[in-house]
């Protein structure tokens, strides 16, 4: 390969998380999506063969090592043996990362792969005057900065594959995404890196010197940006251009539905089916609006509007019942008295006192559905 | 509120009637099938409309549209005009059958204002009363069989009284609310306790019957971990070992390259010594010479016998049988008892300190059933000052009923009469004195101002003071009844206190109620510290719960006490470790066994070869025909034999030696084929001495060390591989086996998920049933008060002063009256007509209660006499009478008792009677 002839072209992705557990699918469910994992990679394979590329590189995360199945290993053995003379480039994670017990370890891998093994960037030549310099997380935590204290040590164009976090963009990342072996973006262009592939992030980013491919394959609702695997082209001067290709296997679908004016469960469950009708993948809905008083509405009588979909998860939203609280507050009644004093405790959560209210009316009409959703 | 008039533009048989209604008291007279009911719910449907929302109807408005829908065609329409305490007159219209033109409409601004009483869909006037159209229908509508039930089953009035107090008679009571309630969190939440099978436990024990799977599944996949990591170790091993093997035998190939190039050359020497054939054979002598050479020299290099000490094999042997074997089980107390035992004592020791920590009581002073707050209204009453009565009221009455007498129209014609008599009497009396002019005068002036007195008299005067008396009348009345509803709260309050023993002390009362409040909140205090005590004492047990079953979980049977059984468990895995102890000797036993009787077996061959070597050399001298007996002298002997004839024997052994040592390397075989092979041999081993050039260093440093190092790492080499086989066979073992830790993981997640929600459940259950008690406990509280009140002033009228007082119980609403003996009665106990009249003040009190403040709810009353006799008929009657002062009451009836008593008692312009004079049925 000479890159001063030709653009190198690049397959990139990361955080697949194979063998990851989705605690909000019922278990036929959860199997499914795990399969459809595996089937991600493929696709992911199946580009790589497609568009030709030079080299796959992948961030991390590519499996779970607290809870990785023994049969991963074949698999992966046998995904990138399709790979052939494509060689493929792996830089372990914070939940794959490289330790005496780890995948990487097991397999036997095929020529055409290699896994960087040390906690600092190490070079491995593409092509004439083209490095890729990667590194592995070797514990679940406490990595440190790769870029810090880091400059090429030799000419030509320079790239990286590792998993770490980018500072300045972890709060778009949501509350829950916790920093490992954080850097900050200037530390690229200070180390001499031309550009940089990265994982950890879910997310997408497409940055100048930088790249976030994001999870290829949904793991839970709610996520947004086109993630996928990044076709990235190398010019001679070191120039990045970069398109994102969809390898997803399954549609997440997050919904929302309107149950106002819904005078039995029958009618929410009609409104669920026409809802969901035609997709397929997995669904969460969320019901909101208001319910009529007289709605019995379990949300497990709901499960079987599915139809097509792997799943359905039927959740309650911003949900509200139909009665006339200012009404019935300014009874003189025990009942008036219930909602007053309901409505003007300050220490009940607005949901709390929804269902506290509900549930109290429904107990002096004589009902028997006291559990409000 | 008051009713004008209604108009049943298309209702039922009604098409365009009107029926006008008195501001006080209406009665509507009318025979079976006159339209009575019909007219009844014509007010209501007119007032408050029909519900107009999503969904199917309720079953009510179905059955009310399926009786009252006009019997010929399609419109159902009703309307109202109606006043409001401020004055404000509204004519509302109600479109019944589409619920869309639907209006009111302020007749005085001239504007709609049914957006002010939307309610479900469509305008509900009773929202000026502060109701809605249910809550108007079980308040303002009394029926026969409401006042039946009340009469027929002595539950129903509190009942009555419950439902009114907590949904306006809508719905449940609280009571049965808090029933519900209770009931539903039994059966959909349970009890969280060790025996217990509610949802709630059993959602708990699922949770963490899946936790401890989930756990198990990650030791599971640590343990596959830790397996893997052995097998890479050993493997590992082996791979240094057999790198060790490898560069020794580089160099035991360098040897025997070397080795196999001096036999090379020693070969080409001697195929050359012996090209012209083989050497003559040697002489018998020569042969003889070579056994006896033997002989001695195997009987010189014999090897020693060793001396073999200490313990023999067999010892050995016996020692091994005599250890004990493996124990199972544990060998240290395993963690999770030791940790149960620790968190058993810190809980031991919080229970204990937390009984040192119980509050004391306070014993509640005897208040003879009082409640605190009965006691404060107790003397809040007696502590009341009595409000004046402006006297000026007595004097407007005195001078009004003074001027009624004098206008009275029958004492002026008396007047006039005397006063003409008088002025004829006075003027016959002038005449008689000879004034005749002037008694005629007399006579005619006093005619006339006599005519005049009973001509012109002033007719309105009389009407005048009859007004003033009434207003006088009026006011002073209420004056006095505020009065003496204070005069009569307070001796109530006196009576009421000593009834129950307590002098009718105000301060001495308040005092009471807060040691009495006192006493409720020690005991609410201790109440915390039970419940709190419980808990701990659960927690404990569900400690001791987890310990035994910790204990039982690693093989050990808990006894009753749990310390000593932990002790128990701890001396047994120390006995354990013991014997694992002695155990582990086995395996260093076993290998002396076989040292030691490789060792005996050296010796037993040494002996033999020893043996052997003698018998050879007595062979030997019985050839060489030497004498000699002694083994000792045998050796000399044939040494000085040998020689003698070495010397001559020499030169011939030498030939034969080299000739058979040729023999020896070819072997049968031609010379040039042995020689090709053996040189491509040595080519072999010079190649095999320079592979594996990354093992040169680890090189021995010879061939001897390079032999002992190979025959070392031999055993080892094999011991490895097959611990390293082994390895790796468990590790595809425990593959095939290891369980989903995702799955674990989202089964977990799915009992966490369900433990959450049927806790949220409980505490939903729990704060919903406090809010309802306390707003239970405070109007109630309230509307007690106010049913006592309102019926208190009537009671000894309408009992005709047999009772005097009556109570409305705060928690339950139960009524109890005084009688005249001072001794307090249940209202159910009651006569009929009294108990009729107290549920119907009962319920105008409960309207008065429910309806918004300076509004008056009236009373639509259907057929309520109609169980009474004519005695408790009046009596009703005259109440609802007296009652109408304030509001609007309007009465149906079939009953001809009542017609007649409208007919003599509702002649003022505040009442009316009406009579339906055709069925319309």
């Amino acid at each position: 390969m000479e890159i001063c002839r030709r653009q190198m072209k690049l397959l990139h992705f990361s955080d697949l998380h194979l063998d990851t557990p989705f605690t909000w699918a019922p278990p036929e469910a959860a199997r499914k999506r795990r399969l459809a994992l595996r089937a991600t990679l493929t696709r992911i394979i199946e580009v790589a063969l497609r568009e030709r590329v030079d080299a796959v590189l992948c961030g991390g995360d590519l499996y779970e090592h607290d809870r990785f199945s023994p049969d991963t290993g074949d698999f992966l053995r046998q995904a990138f043996s399709r790979l052939d003379s494509i060689r493929v480039f792996l830089a372990p994670g914070n939940h794959d990362w490289l330790g005496p017990t780890s995948l990487y370890r097991r397999i036997e891998w095929p020529e055409n792969v290699h896994v960087f093994s040390e906690d600092r960037l190490r070079p491995v030549t593409l092509a004439n005057g083209l490095t890729l310099w990667g590194g592995a997380h070797r514990a679940p935590a406490n990595t440190d900065d790769f870029l810090q204290g880091f400059a090429v040590d030799r000419g030509g164009i320079h790239l990286a594959v590792f998993h770490g976090s980018d500072r300045s963009s972890l709060p778009l990342q949501g509350n829950d995404k916790a920093p490992h072996a954080a850097f900050d973006p200037a530390e690229i262009e200070r180390a001499g890196i031309h550009h940089a592939f990265l994982g950890h992030y879910h997310r997408p980013i497409e940055a100048p010197r930088h790249t976030y491919p994001g999870n290829p394959e949904p793991l839970s609702f709610g996520e947004d940006g086109e993630r996928g695997a990044v076709i990235a082209e190398i010019a001679g001067d070191g120039g990045v251009t970069r398109r994102w290709v969809p390898v997803r296997t399954t549609d997440v679908n997050d919904l929302s539905l309107d149950v106002t004016g819904c005078g039995n469960v029958d009618e929410i469950r009609g409104r669920l089916v026409e809802l969901v009708s035609g997709l397929s993948g997995v669904a969460r809905v969320t019901l909101n609006g208001t319910l009529e008083k007289q709605v019995d509405l379990r949300l497990d009588d709901l499960q079987d509007a599915q139809g097509g979909l792997d799943a359905l998860v039927v959740r309650p939203g911003y949900l509200s019942v139909a009665y006339d609280y200012d009404a019935i507050a300014a009874e003189k009644t025990v009942r008036g008295q219930f909602v007053r004093d309901v409505l003007a405790a300050k220490d009940l959560h607005p949901d709390e006192c929804r269902r506290i209210l509900a549930t109290g009316l429904r107990a002096f009409e004589g009902r028997t559905d006291l559990e409000v959703p | 509120m008051r009713f004008e008039t209604i108009t049943a533009h298309a209702f039922g048989p009604f098409r365009g009637a009107t029926l006008k209604l008195a501001p006080g008291m209406t009665v509507v007279f009318g025979p079976n099938e006159a339209g009575k009911s019909t007219w009844h719910a014509a007010i209501y449907a007119a007032l408050c409309g029909i519900r107009r929302c999503r969904g199917a109807a309720r079953r009510e408005d179905r059955e009310f549209a399926e009786r009252h829908r006009p019997w010929d065609g399609e419109d159902w329409d009703v309307g109202v005009r109606v006043e409001l305490a401020d004055g404000q007159r509204i004519e509302m219209r109600q479109d019944l059958d589409g619920r869309v033109d639907c209006r009111a409409i302020d007749l005085g601004a001239g504007r709609d204002v049914s957006s002010e009483i939307i309610h479900e869909g469509s305008p509900d006037g009773s929202k000026w009363l502060g109701l809605d159209r249910d809550a108007f229908f079980a308040t303002a509508c009394v029926c026969q069989a409401e006042l039946l039930s009340v009469l027929d089953d002595s539950a129903a009035l509190q009942e009555h009284l419950q439902r009114a107090a907590d949904t306006a008679g809508r719905d449940a009571t609280a009571a049965t609310a808090l029933e519900a309630l209770a009931e539903f969190q039994k059966t959909h939440v349970g009890l969280d306790r060790a025996n217990a099978r509610g949802p709630l436990r059993k959602a708990k024990e699922n949770l963490e019957r899946l936790r401890t799977e989930l756990d198990q599944a990650r030791q599971l996949h640590a343990g596959y971990l830790r397996l893997i990591e052995d097998a890479e170790r050993k493997a590992a091993e082996r791979a240094a070992i057999e790198r060790k093997r490898r560069a020794a035998a580089r160099v035991m190939a360098r040897e025997e390259a070397r080795a196999m190039s001096t036999r090379l050359a020693r070969l080409r020497d001697l195929v050359g010594k012996f090209a012209g054939g083989p050497p003559p054979r040697p002489s018998i002598g020569a042969e003889t010479a070579q056994r006896v050479a033997a002989a001695i020299e195997a009987r010189e290099n014999r090897p020693p016998i060793p001396q073999l000490e200490g313990t023999t094999a067999a010892e050995l042997e016996r020692e091994l049988s005599a250890l004990p074997p493996s124990p199972d089980g544990d060998l240290e107390p395993h963690a999770r008892v030791t940790g149960a035992a620790a968190r058993l004592r810190t809980a031991e020791e919080v229970l204990a300190g937390h009984e040192r920590e119980k509050p004391t009581t306070q014993a509640a002073p005897d208040t003879g059933g009082a409640t605190a707050h009965e006691l404060r209204d107790l003397a809040r009453d007696l502590a009341e000052p009595e409000p004046p009565v402006d006297p000026s009221l007595v004097e407007r009455v005195e001078a009004a009923r003074r001027q009624i007498d004098r206008t009275r129209p029958a004492e002026r014609r008396q007047i006039a009469v005397a006063a003409a008599l008088a002025s004829l009497v006075a003027g016959g009396a002038v005449i008689a004195f000879g004034y005749t002019m002037a008694g005629l005068a007399i006579g005619i002036v006093g005619l006339l101002a006599t005519l005049a007195l009973v001509v012109l008299r002033d007719s309105s005067a009389h009407e005048r003071a009859l007004a003033e008396l009434r207003e006088a009348e009026s006011r002073h009345g209420v004056q006095e009844q505020l009065r003496m509803s204070v005069v009569a709260r307070r001796e109530n309050a006196r009576k009421r206190a000593e009834s129950i023993a307590l002098t009718p002390d105000p301060m001495r009362l308040a005092d009471l109620a807060r040691q009495l409040e006192a006493a409720a909140q020690s005991a609410v205090m201790l109440d915390r510290w039970q419940v709190r005590h419980e808990e701990l004492r659960r927690e404990l047990e569900g400690i001791r719960d987890e310990l035994r079953f910790a204990l039982r979980e690693r093989g050990f049977e808990p006894g009753a006490d749990l310390e000593q059984s932990v002790a128990r468990y701890r001396e047994e895995c120390a006995a354990r470790a013991r014997r694992a102890v002695e155990a582990a000797r086995a395996k260093d036993l076993r290998g002396h066994v076989a040292a030691r009787r490789e060792a005996e077996a050296a010796a037993a061959e040494a002996h033999a070869a020893g043996e052997r070597a003698l018998t050879a050399l007595r062979h030997a001298a019985a050839e060489c025909q030497l004498a000699v007996e002694d083994p000792e002298e045998l050796l000399p002997a044939l040494r000085e034999w040998l020689a003698r004839h070495s010397a001559e024997l020499r030169g011939r052994e030498a030939l034969a030696r080299d000739y058979n040592e040729l023999e020896l390397l070819l072997g049968g075989r031609d010379a040039a084929s042995v020689i090709a092979e053996m040189e491509d041999r040595v080519s072999q081993l010079e190649s095999a001495a320079n592979a594996d050039p990354e093992v040169a260093g680890e090189e021995p440093v010879d061939g001897r060390s390079a032999a002992a190092l190979l025959s070392s790492l031999a055993g080892e080499f094999r011991r490895v591989d097959r611990e390293a086989n082994a390895l790796e066979g468990a590790v595809r073992d425990r593959a095939r086996q290891l369980p989903s830790i995702a799955d674990a993981e989202e089964a977990f997640a799915e009992a966490e998920r369900e433990v959450t929600r049927v806790k949220r459940l409980e505490d939903t259950l729990e704060r919903t049933g406090e809010f309802l008690a306390r707003a239970e406990e405070r109007v109630h509280r309230n509307i007690a008060q106010v049913l006592a009140d309102t019926v208190r002033p009537w009671l000894p009228q309408i009992t005709s002063g047999r009772y005097s007082d009556i109570a409305v119980n705060a928690s339950d609403l139960s009524v109890q009256v005084k009688d005249s003996d001072g001794h307090w009665r249940n209202a159910t106990l009651l006569s009929h007509g009294t108990a009729e009249q107290i549920y119907l003040l009962l319920r105008i009190a409960l309207a008065e209660h429910l309806t918004r403040k300076g509004e008056s709810c009236p009373l639509l009353l259907d057929e309520v006499t109609v169980q009474s006799d004519r005695e408790r008929t009046a009596r009703i009657l005259e109440l609802l009478h007296a009652l109408s002062a304030e509001r609007q009451i309007v009465l149906f009836t079939q009953e001809e008792d009542v017609r007649d008593w409208a007919r003599s008692n509702l002649v003022g312009e505040r009442d009316r009677f009406l009579e339906l004079d055709r069925a319309v049925g």
